[in-house]
């Protein structure tokens, strides 16, 4: 069963742990309970007064145990309520098959502002847990509909796409899980001894449900990933 | 069902009418019950020691049937129409496949042929192992080594781009995402936020737009300039030779 775990407004001004790395961090907490696939960033509406750059975060975890989706909820605001900044309003969201129910708000969380009033209706029925304001609810809760929706946003990890070198053959990426698409007019597949540079940031993006690397040929067998001026956005 | 239809070889030189099209064109050839789903473009290697007319690009007609029992009048008036329409001098192949069939091999023998040099030979084996048609039709019949390699790559999902594709030709530009959706076409922000796209948001297309084939769906990657979303097409060589 694949489990999604959503969360938003965990850090504040100054806080060094933005909720990209906490996200990752919990992450690597779950090998007792679960397979850890990855997570997600997603940029939401960025019109909203309260923060600066409206970034949500959602995990991807596989797993059989029944119980899960109770389990890791615990453990995700546990988690969460430790690591959050005192001044943040952090929300979780942890959904299987229900996440479907969620694409449609995170597609208006993505191109407006979410009302408070909004959120019930939203997310009732659901598993979560907010702390302070609890404004984090509406990115967590986003941050599921869209990864369950598969078609934006980027991996921040991925099966330890961060150790990587800055230059790394298309074989080792494919080994990975990553589908290299060209952007070129060809569209051809990128070959298995062909050289791709990172420029030292690998984030994949998430497109029908996968890891996928778009990428740009520099030269005979030498590509380029399509997005280079991103490093830093997501720490 | 979805019926993989591969073609290759299928001109020459100077042909007015060139693979892609010879493809595009096969779509009023389909019986009733049948419905092209889309047709493909796939770049094969380019060597001097493979014989190409100019783009070594094999295509493919992916057909939607609801009765498997057509599939016999697919092939053959598959075969009719590249005894029509193919240039005199040409080498041409056609592969045909059901999406039920074990196409692993053909995946890994198309994408062996995007960087490899391929013999006719292990495409009759490779074709013959997952039950799929393979046709020499003239010539060399050279043409089955990119028919069946373009079934493999249609069949892979991740490269290739449309020539067709529903309405294809005949969306507005600029056009919404949400109409680009209707026409089944997933419109996928690139730059560095991935962002999900506003239905409501026109991208530019300049009469180009070329989707391509991500995860088995007609994609067209996104990116912002000038405060426009452009999607990404193609050079206009492709419109003379290869569409």
């Amino acid at each position: 069963m694949r489990i999604f775990i959503g969360m938003d407004d965990t850090d504040g001004a100054g806080w060094a742990t933005s909720t990209a790395r906490l996200a990752r961090e919990f992450g690597d907490t779950l090998a007792d309970e679960a397979r850890f696939v990855g997570s997600v960033g997603h940029m939401l509406f960025s019109g909203v007064a309260a923060t600066t750059s409206n970034k949500a975060s959602c995990l991807v975890v596989e797993t059989e145990r029944a119980d899960a989706l109770d389990a890791l909820l615990q453990r995700a605001a546990a988690y969460v309520e430790a690591h959050a900044a005192p001044s943040s309003a952090p929300g979780v969201v942890v959904a299987g098959e229900e996440a479907e129910r969620l694409v449609d708000f995170g597609r208006e969380a993505s191109r407006r502002e979410i009302r408070g009033e909004e959120i019930e209706g939203a997310l009732g029925g659901l598993r979560m847990a907010g702390f302070g304001a609890r404004r984090g609810l509406i990115g967590a809760a986003a941050a599921v509909g869209l990864t369950a929706r598969g078609w934006s946003g980027r991996w921040l990890e991925f099966g330890g796409l961060r150790g990587f070198e800055r230059a790394v053959q298309v074989r080792a990426l494919e080994a990975q899980g990553l589908f290299l698409v060209s952007l070129e007019t060809d569209a051809e597949a990128p070959a298995p001894d062909d050289w791709v540079d990172t420029h030292g940031w690998l984030r994949p993006q998430l497109a029908a449900g996968r890891a996928v690397l778009p990428l740009r040929r520099i030269g005979d067998g030498m590509w380029t990933t399509a997005t280079v001026e991103a490093v830093k956005k997501f720490r | 069902m979805k019926i993989y239809m591969g073609f290759d070889d299928t001109d020459v030189v100077g042909a007015k009418i060139g693979t892609g099209r010879l493809v595009r064109l096969f779509e009023r050839e389909l019986p009733e019950g049948a419905r092209l789903w889309g047709a493909l473009r796939h770049q094969l290697l380019l060597d001097p020691r493979i014989p190409f007319t100019s783009h070594n690009s094999p295509a493919c007609a992916v057909v939607e049937i609801e009765d498997e029992a057509l599939l016999p009048a697919l092939v053959a008036r598959a075969i009719a129409h590249i005894a029509e329409l193919a240039s005199e001098g040409s080498d041409p192949g056609l592969c045909v496949a059901r999406e039920t069939d074990d196409l692993s091999e053909a995946i890994a023998f198309g994408l062996s042929c995007t960087h490899e040099i391929e013999t006719q030979d292990h495409a009759r084996e490779v074709a013959a192992r997952a039950g799929v048609e393979l046709h020499g039709l003239g010539g060399t019949n050279d043409g089955i080594i990119g028919a069946l390699a373009a079934v493999g790559l249609s069949a892979y999902g991740w490269c290739g781009r449309f020539l067709e594709y529903g309405r294809l030709r005949r969306l507005p530009d600029p056009i919404s995402v949400a109409a680009l959706a209707e026409a089944g076409i997933e419109a996928v922000a690139i730059d560095k936020r991935a962002r999900a796209l506003d239905p409501q948001s026109l991208i530019h297309t300049g009469g180009w737009l070329s989707p391509r084939l991500w995860g088995g769906r007609a994609v067209a990657p996104i990116e912002e300039r000038d405060d426009r979303l452009l999607a990404i097409g193609k050079r206009p060589r492709d419109a003379e030779v290869a569409d």
